[in-house]
């Protein structure tokens, strides 16, 4: 299957480019006339892009798609009337080519890369799915602060392309709070009330309990989410095929300093050991196998990792521009990394709140 | 494209003002697009101030020069400057109609273009010395730009040339090239702007370019510098260069303003390796670190000053501080202690409190200075109370930023209720910009991100620490001493090293020997045995011989060699056994 598997993030090769030779697609100089094969997708992974010479008259345009669908950043500088209006908007965007630069003078090119890929990806992947039949997903939020309720229901709210609901744990406070705030919510919501003393890995059993989604996702109460979160996710389980989905955690707001913080280098679109626990999206039916989350009151991410892998799963890290983790000022919570180690070794740093245009829905 | 709805609970963003004044980055004054010649209408006035230092023959011909430029004549002033030797200077026939001339008591360049800035009125001052000649357009050319934003040294292209035309010719030449051609360039120049992209892409070093030959700057930015130190920077180019550069200035190369220089160049020699002028330049311009290499001599205008509040500090904390930052590996450094020094007064008779014991402490140290501001520094570290910078930390600090080409570096220190402590290097040129460019109510730090950049380190990285973790710095002759020791210590080192390398040598060599006996021992063994059989049957046949037939076929030199085959092998044996 075409897919972004693979996707390289820095690449060290220039553009290339696609011709339509009157009968067939060539492709940096390879024709393909039966189309793309996995292993002419891993021989573009390193080109920063392919450009595309479109043809005079109509032409196949099923390479295109599959170029879109593996992500591959196409760009062409006009693109001919016969070709659906968003991908011509897509392959004609220019924006990933202009030179940017973050607050310290690194360049973004890379970042702005990387996003038009996504939009690509996007597009080639979700013409040959019908949205409304991929499964419900159950979203498992669980807070323990009722400050948060507003701003967690409104990222919720924008999640779009997929069929959702949500189980929204009260943790130690009303479960009321949350259905005053949830009045013109645009989703089917049910809110646990839990106990302060409940250990966090029973608040989420407890909300998987009550889900009825083939899908579960978790939620982090104060982070930031792209509409399209939940919708790549499934993309991901789909191509993938693996047991556990998530994404790394790279971009961080640091409230106390108002910048905005690009951190570590992950390889993504990978088969991997490691991702985010706000982003973790796996069948309910496998959740129960393992047998739930641990009763513990941290760490139950990472165990339940393990958990998958000692069961023979398997688990896919998908692209993290659709993810702002928040640091707040530390007096609001217990204990937080200090602010030095979100700040040492970062790769990108802006001033103020700087989201990617995938996070902001663009 | 549709205007996407705000991503829900971002921070309020301050709204985007729209600059009144273009903003440049750096040196890159790409941003400004200035208009063809002849194709726009000026309305900034001019001044072109001319000190006469070079004799009345060639002021004639820098004056005709001026005559008839295509810049509106109503825009001009030309202000002549003589030094009152003799014989005076005087106006000739050919010159600008808006030409007067002023007489400076003071001799040398430096008082002439002091008293010539002082009289100018333009809203551009053009300095132009008088053994140079303008081509008609140089004035436009230079003004093109000034009109685009106030904060520019342009610099023409200047061109050595040895024609020497009359007055006239000069000003009635509808293309002066013909008259001064072939000219040459200095080739540091065009070296320096063809390495730069035109000085766009030249960091720190776009000042170089400034010459008081022919520069125009806008007034208001040379009247804020040049006048400083009674005027005495103007007469060294580079240090007047990098003065503005410190200002903010940015430095344009108009290569359409052709200038001939008559004669050769002399006065340039300061920046390309001639003495004269040049033992001044390393006191002026500290970012020419290559000038300032002697490891603990002081200079006029320090690299780096640190300046740090001290109200309501101990004096034992102050001392920490500022002893490690003099003690740091830039020994151009200066310190600025904040605190309410004003109402310290010496009290008679109580125990002196510890602001007093600070400043009796450092009365006599020239690098500390009690309040006033930083000055000159192109950087200066703004230090919380009780923080020490590491021995190489400042160093580190100016690194990362001229690496990067930052205006400021922020360093966290720590999160406290109240908020976050932190230090920060700021880069003097990048906020005198700012100064010139935020809109009213505008954060200088947004500006600065703008037209330099930004950042934020972590504290462990550049070795800053509070002052109780802090150690003391060691003294000189205690660090000279370690060193002296260590390197006894490293020559030893690398005497045994060798000792060993040449001893494992031997031992391999030895090891080989070895197995070349063993070899050679088998080898023996091998043909004793071969021998002994050999005379078992000589002796059968001695014996059978013996016992009747053919005795007389026995001949002495067979015996011989009988004997000697049995002294052999009794030999082989030995060797065999000796070596095992």
């Amino acid at each position: 299957m075409i897919s972004p598997k693979g996707f390289v993030r820095a690449p060290s090769a220039d553009m290339a480019e696609a011709r339509w030779d009157g009968s067939r697609w060539v492709i940096a100089g390879t024709p393909v006339p039966d189309g793309l094969t996995e292993e002419n997708v891993a021989g573009l992974r390193d080109l920063r892009g392919v450009r595309i010479e479109w043809p005079h008259s109509i032409a196949s345009l099923d390479v295109i798609h599959q170029l879109a669908a593996a992500g591959v950043p196409v760009h062409s500088a006009a693109a001919p009337d016969w070709i659906d209006p968003e991908l011509r908007d897509l392959v004609t965007d220019t924006r990933w080519l202009e030179p940017e630069i973050d607050s310290t003078g690194a360049s973004l090119a890379d970042l702005r890369r990387e996003e038009h890929s996504l939009r690509l990806r996007r597009h080639g992947l979700l013409r040959s799915i019908n949205t409304s039949e991929r499964g419900l997903v159950s979203v498992i939020a669980a807070s323990r602060r009722p400050a948060l309720t507003a701003f967690t229901l409104a990222q919720l709210a924008r999640q779009r392309h997929v069929d959702m609901e949500v189980v929204y744990a009260a943790h130690g406070f009303p479960a009321e709070v949350v259905r005053q705030e949830a009045r013109d919510f645009p989703f089917p919501i049910q809110v646990v009330e839990l106990g302060r003393e409940t250990v966090f890995g029973d608040v989420i059993n407890a909300a998987v309990e009550r889900a009825s989604g083939r899908y579960i996702a978790k939620w982090d109460d104060d982070d930031w989410y792209s509409p399209d979160h939940l919708s790549d996710l499934l993309l991901a389980k789909e191509y993938s095929g693996a047991d556990v989905v998530g994404m790394p955690t790279e971009y961080y707001y640091l409230e106390p300093l108002d910048i905005t913080v690009r951190r570590g280098r992950w390889r993504t679109e990978i088969m991997a050991d490691l991702v985010s626990g706000a982003t973790l999206m796996l069948e309910r039916a496998t959740f129960q196998e393992i047998g739930g989350f641990q009763p513990v009151p941290q760490g139950g991410d990472t165990r339940l990792l393990r958990a998958v892998e000692a069961a023979g799963g398997t688990i896919y890290r998908t692209h993290g521009m659709g993810l702002l983790v928040r640091r707040s000022a530390t007096a609001q919570h217990t204990w937080q990394p200090p602010l030095s180690e979100f700040i040492r070794g970062s790769a990108n740093q802006w001033r103020g709140f700087r989201p990617t245009r995938i996070l902001e829905g663009s | 494209m549709n205007r996407l709805p705000r991503l829900p609970g971002a921070p309020a963003v301050p709204p985007r003002v729209t600059p009144v004044i273009p903003r440049i980055r750096g040196n890159d004054y790409s941003v400004l697009t200035p208009p063809e010649i002849g194709a726009w209408t000026p309305d900034m006035r001019v001044s072109v101030v001319v000190p006469a230092c070079d004799g009345q023959e060639k002021l004639d011909l820098t004056l005709a020069g001026l005559a008839d430029q295509s810049y509106p004549a109503e825009l001009v002033e030309v202000v002549v400057v003589g030094d009152g030797s003799e014989p005076p200077v005087r106006l000739p026939e050919i010159r600008h109609v808006n030409t007067r001339l002023i007489v400076c008591e003071t001799r040398g360049l430096a008082g002439a273009r002091d008293a010539g800035l002082r009289a100018a009125r333009g809203d551009v001052v053009h300095w132009l010395d008088s053994d140079v000649v303008l081509d008609r357009v140089a004035i436009e050319a230079h003004m093109r730009w000034h009109h685009l934003a106030p904060y520019l040294a342009v610099t023409g292209d200047l061109r050595s040339t040895a024609a020497s035309p009359a007055p006239p010719e000069v000003a009635m030449a509808g293309d002066r090239a013909k008259l001064f051609e072939p000219a040459e360039p200095d080739a540091w120049v065009v070296d320096l702007v063809e390495r730069t992209d035109g000085l766009r892409s030249a960091a720190h070093d776009a000042f170089r370019l400034y010459t008081g030959e022919s520069t125009s700057v806008d007034a208001m930015l040379l009247k804020a510098v040049g006048s400083a130190d009674g005027g005495f920077v103007l007469g060294l180019d580079t240090a007047m260069g990098y003065r503005l550069s410190e200002a903010g200035a940015v430095f344009v190369p108009e290569p359409v303003a052709t200038a001939y220089r008559l004669g050769s160049s002399t006065r340039r020699q300061e920046t390309s390796g001639g003495r004269d002028g040049q033992e001044s330049v390393p006191d002026h311009v500290p970012h020419h670190r290559s000038l300032r290499t002697h490891p603990n001599r002081q200079w006029l205008v320090p690299y780096v000053e640190v300046e740090t509040d001290v109200t309501g500090a101990s004096y034992e904390d102050v001392r920490t501080v500022v002893d490690a930052v003099l003690a740091g590996t830039i020994p151009d450094v200066s310190v600025v202690l904040r605190g309410p020094w004003d109402e310290l007064e010496d009290e008679r008779g109580t125990p002196p409190g510890d602001l007093a014991l600070v400043r009796r402490h450092y009365a006599a140290e020239p690098r500390v200075r009690l309040g006033g501001r930083p000055g000159l520094a192109p950087f200066v570290l703004r230090l919380p109370s009780g923080w020490v910078p590491g021995e190489d930390g400042l160093a580190q600090l100016t690194d990362l930023m001229t690496e990067r080409g930052l205006g400021l570096v922020s360093v966290f220190l720590a999160e406290q209720p109240d908020g976050i402590v932190a230090a920060r290097m700021e880069r003097t040129a990048a906020f005198a910009r700012a100064e010139m460019l935020a809109e009213d109510g505008e954060d200088l730090d947004g500006v600065v991100t703008e037209i330099y950049g930004s950042m934020w380190v972590d504290p462990e990285s550049y070795g800053l620490l509070p002052a109780v973790d802090a150690t003391v710095p060691d003294d000189r002759r205690t660090t000279y001493r370690q060193q002296q020791e260590r390197s006894v210590l490293q020559g030893e080192v690398a005497r045994l090293t060798k000792e060993l390398a040449r001893l494992t040598k031997e031992a391999e060599g030895l090891k080989g020997k070895v197995t070349e006996a063993r070899e050679e021992a088998k080898r023996w063994r091998t043909q004793a045995v071969q021998l002994r059989r050999e005379v078992g049957a000589l002796r059968k046949q001695v014996t059978a011989l013996k016992q009747g037939h053919g005795l007389t076929r026995i001949t002495r030199s067979g015996l011989r060699r009988i004997r000697s085959l049995l002294r052999d092998q009794s030999h082989g044996k030995q060797a065999g056994d000796g070596q095992e």
